[in-house]
């Protein structure tokens, strides 16, 4: 049995991370996963959650605003509908969006524009949990 | 014959238009080169998510809305990729030729447009076109954020029975020199069987059937991103060889001028030396 599984993490936009990893752990739809070597074949749509992966005993985590992952023989493919690298989050910048937005969203509630300004802070508020949690792993 | 100071300023004035040629298209290079790497950067999503779609629809038939066949089409709507600004060869016309050849051949269905870029719509909305909504001075910069609202609108208005089958008629990207204007149908969607590879077993959480729903709205999103970025590097593509080309000719025309200018600077000589040996003549 292989003692390694090979990651792929995609966006439409761009290609994340390209590497050999221990573990990954991610947010399915039907609940959060571990995935070890020599796991069975899975294809599983992600909603969005925090992912992250363990390198040579080091965690990596990354906020993955839902998609796809599908596992097949060792190697994992994560098609995300958009993603970020925890390292490469601005931890200020996505704390003052975290607290714009939840203001809007405030401001928005019970109206139209409500699940527009829910998505945003979703967003903002993942990034957030992903950066704090990058920040205390370094 | 020109006079030389006429000719002189003509020259000033090519060469000038040919520092101008010569500066937009080393832009569109560079430009060009952003764009290409945006693409190859879409690759590994893109192979993966045809290879997904196809294996999953060998397995289970969806529900998705976006599958299935209309027994009648009446309404024909096609999402035009253009540019905004022209300079760029044929590469404008080509869409809209082909788009034009698209509508006399369903003349029997009624065509609607969705449309990308000014040049499209300037076009189409001259010859009175049906145009469902435009988006233009996008300013070239694709992301995939522009794409999903163009698929939000479109896949909402097919919910709503707008049309009954969506085209996508864009400029590919071969190479450098070489756009080729495809028309792709989008809407229903069907996916070729699984190309001849082995079916595996997989666990599906949740069903392949919902997956499949799931990813069909993706799959349409990442089309029409996939063909703005293609549209995109083709603009440049295209707009440094007609500069390029622009250049050329502005090489030649030149060459031509400063023989006429020659030809017009000798023959004021001559003539100046004729009058003189003329007045010279007189005089004895």
């Amino acid at each position: 049995m292989p003692d390694k599984l090979s990651l792929t993490l995609v966006s439409p936009e761009r290609l994340l991370v390209s590497c050999e990893t221990d573990e990954i752990y991610a947010s399915g739809s039907e609940g959060d996963m571990g995935i070890l070597p020599g796991h069975a074949a899975l294809f599983s749509s992600l909603k969005s959650g925090e992912f992250r992966y363990s390198v040579e005993g080091v965690t990596e985590y990354a906020a993955v605003d839902g998609g796809f992952m599908e596992v097949l023989d060792d190697k994992v493919t994560v098609l995300a509908d958009s993603a970020e690298l925890g390292g490469s989050i601005d931890y200020e910048a996505v704390k003052t969006l975290k607290e714009e937005s939840e203001l809007e969203l405030a401001k928005y509630k019970e109206t139209d524009g409500e699940s527009t300004y829910l998505e945003k802070y979703a967003r903002a508020a993942l990034r957030l949990q992903i950066a704090e949690r990058y920040r205390k792993s370094v | 014959m020109a006079n030389t100071r006429d000719i002189k300023r003509q020259i000033v004035s090519v060469k000038n238009t040919q520092k101008v040629t010569k500066a937009m298209k080393m832009v569109s290079a560079a430009k060009m080169r952003k764009a290409v790497e945006a693409m190859n950067a879409t690759r590994t999503y893109s192979e993966k998510i045809r290879e997904v779609a196809a294996s999953l629809s060998g397995q289970s038939k969806g529900e998705s809305p976006f599958l299935k066949p209309k027994a009648e089409v009446k309404n024909i709507a096609l999402i035009v990729v253009s540019s905004d600004r022209g300079l760029c060869g044929g590469f404008n016309s080509n869409i809209n030729r082909l788009v034009l050849t698209f509508a006399e051949e369903h003349s029997d269905a009624s065509v609607k447009l969705f449309i990308v870029g000014k040049k499209a719509f300037d076009f189409f909305k001259r010859r009175n076109f049906s145009i469902l909504e435009k988006w233009i001075a996008l300013g070239g910069k694709f992301t995939y954020d522009t794409a999903r609202e163009i698929t939000g609108r479109v896949k909402q208005s097919f919910l709503e029975g707008v049309f009954d089958e969506l085209y996508l008629v864009y400029n590919e990207f071969r190479s450098v020199a070489y756009q080729a204007a495809k028309l792709e149908k989008l809407l229903p969607l069907s996916f070729d069987a699984t190309d001849g590879k082995e079916k595996v077993n997989y666990i599906f959480e949740p069903t392949a059937c919902a997956l499949l729903d799931e990813i069909v709205p993706r799959y349409i999103d990442f089309s029409v991103y996939h063909a703005l970025l293609e549209s995109g590097a083709g603009e440049h593509g295209a707009r440094m060889v007609a500069m390029d080309n622009a250049t050329r000719s502005a090489d030649d025309m030149i060459k031509k001028l400063v023989l006429n200018y020659n030809k017009a600077r000798q023959q004021a000589i001559t003539m100046d030396l004729l009058d003189i040996v003329n007045g010279a003549e007189a005089l004895k």
